[in-house]
């Protein structure tokens, strides 16, 4: 799947980057930064901020980001005084891409035949069966510490919950999870859905990680 | 068979804690009411065991169970009609009663020394944990898959009649599945007679109509091995073993399934 959600030249981004730059965007005040810049050959910070009546540390922070995704140069000047940064438009379009098959996805099938999986020891998930009692239906791990310690859920899917069912037990030998989904009879197509709760459950300690 | 047990003793005290609250509460009675009475209540609490047996009789369907039901009885009757009890009857009838009765003693006792009233799982848990090694912290509380077979309905509601019927444990079907439950001598009361009994927490093997075949080991009987075995290798155990029972009883074989948890050597109240 690729979803376009706006332009920016010569970017296939990432979702963290372009939840930034879309937070920039996204201010009342971008479009006037992006006026100035297209009016001006070039501006400083402290003029754009007096310009446009923001704060400095609002405007440096603007044009900074920008600058660090490209859309705006910078260069260094000093001009017999301390050097500082002017800034210049650098493109006329902007588009934002993120290719959420590439982005996203690739990123639960981190390498998955390259590390194997078992339940980790002492881990204290307790794992409910599903009224059929073939698979598991949700899983409950208590996280935090002392007074702070809660107990979180988390419902699965019946590939996810048929999956766990067969994972290995903290004193068996581990198995990657292609080797996990096939003795569990899965189809392969769910592998996506399943790295995503293997890979929650490493971060949650209920899964060990064997490289 | 030559085995280091892996079990830890039985030290239960429920079985023969049993007469001995009869015997103290019929003691009791006698100094507080007079012998007739206590004479009653002694009947009364035999008719009470006589009631249980032919629950357990009706729950198995094990006839050996009418072997200590027909003992329990004739107590019953012979605490009524002895000459220092509350009812009279000709001597001559009494002393064919009391030849009965002493036929029902024996027949009880052999009911217990032949095993056909041992509940089965304390066998069925050391035959599992034979060649099963130590190692620490590898509980989980989770159900294991433990294979698939071949299996029909029909031969797995046989194959649960004979679980039953030989006190390997109890069973409970479910709508697309039967469950195996091992019970030990020490547990049979509190899974028979628990109206609020519930299966999910105790040891449990299931198989599916499907065929799919799977373990769960109870926390409570892990900790009854001496050692923390492998939980992995346990629980393959455990199911390996069922699957051997099974393939036995399809095989017609059953009498090996006996001759394996015999050769255990439990003696008859653990």
């Amino acid at each position: 799947m690729k979803f376009v959600f706006t332009y920016l030249p010569e970017a296939m981004m990432n979702f963290k980057d372009a939840r930034k730059i879309c937070n920039f965007l996204s201010k009342e005040y971008a479009e006037s930064f992006f006026r100035l810049l297209k009016a001006y050959q070039n501006i400083s910070a402290s003029e754009a901020a007096s310009r446009l009546n923001v704060h400095i540390q609002t405007a440096q922070d603007f044009l900074e980001t920008m600058t660090e995704y490209q859309i705006v140069e910078k260069e260094e000047v000093t001009e017999s005084k301390r050097p500082y940064y002017r800034y210049s438009l650098k493109t006329d379009k902007i588009s934002v891409e993120i290719d959420l098959e590439k982005s996203l996805i690739h990123d639960l099938n981190v390498s998955p035949e390259g590390f194997q999986i078992r339940e980790l020891k002492n881990s204290g998930a307790k794992f409910s069966l599903a009224r059929n009692g073939s698979y598991f239906s949700n899983i409950s791990i208590w996280v935090g510490e002392g007074r702070a310690v809660k107990e979180r859920k988390i419902n699965l899917t019946d590939t996810q919950g048929m999956f766990l069912y067969n994972l290995p037990f903290p004193d068996s030998l581990p198995e990657s999870v292609d080797e996990i989904i096939k003795r569990a009879d899965i189809n392969p197509k769910h592998k996506s859905e399943i790295m995503d709760i293997v890979m929650e459950l490493i971060q949650l300690s209920v899964i060990e990680k064997v490289i | 068979m030559e085995t280091s047990r892996k079990l830890k003793p039985d030290r239960s005290i429920s079985g023969p804690m049993q007469p001995v609250i009869v015997l103290t509460v019929f003691g009791l009675s006698y100094f507080i009411f007079g012998r007739i009475t206590a004479l009653y209540i002694l009947s009364g609490f035999y008719l009470i065991y006589l009631l249980a047996s032919l629950y357990l009789f009706a729950r198995v369907k094990n006839f050996y169970y009418l072997l200590p039901g027909i003992f329990q009885l004739l107590t019953a009757v012979f605490l009524l009609i002895n000459p220092k009890g509350p009812l009279s009857i000709d001597p001559q009838v009494f002393k064919g009663f009391v030849i009965v009765y002493v036929c029902s003693i024996f027949m009880a006792i052999y009911s217990l020394i032949s095993k056909k009233l041992k509940w089965r799982g304390r066998e069925i848990l050391e035959l599992a944990a034979q060649n099963v090694q130590v190692n620490p912290e590898s509980y989980t509380e989770r159900p294991r898959p433990a294979g698939k077979i071949d299996v029909s309905r029909n031969e797995l509601f046989g194959f649960a009649r004979y679980y039953k019927l030989n006190l390997l444990g109890i069973t409970k079907r479910e709508h697309n599945k039967v469950i195996f439950l091992p019970v030990r001598m020490n547990q049979f009361e509190n899974f028979l007679f628990n109206p609020g009994f519930n299966y999910r927490d105790k040891t449990h093997i299931t198989f599916d109509f499907d065929g799919n075949v799977s373990t769960f080991i109870s926390k409570k009987d892990y900790l009854e091995y001496k050692e923390d075995l492998s939980f992995d290798h346990l629980s393959k155990s455990l199911g390996d073993l069922y699957l051997d029972f099974f393939h036995l009883y399809q095989k017609g074989e059953e009498v090996r399934i006996m001759d394996q948890l015999n050769e255990v050597r439990i003696h008859i109240f653990a």
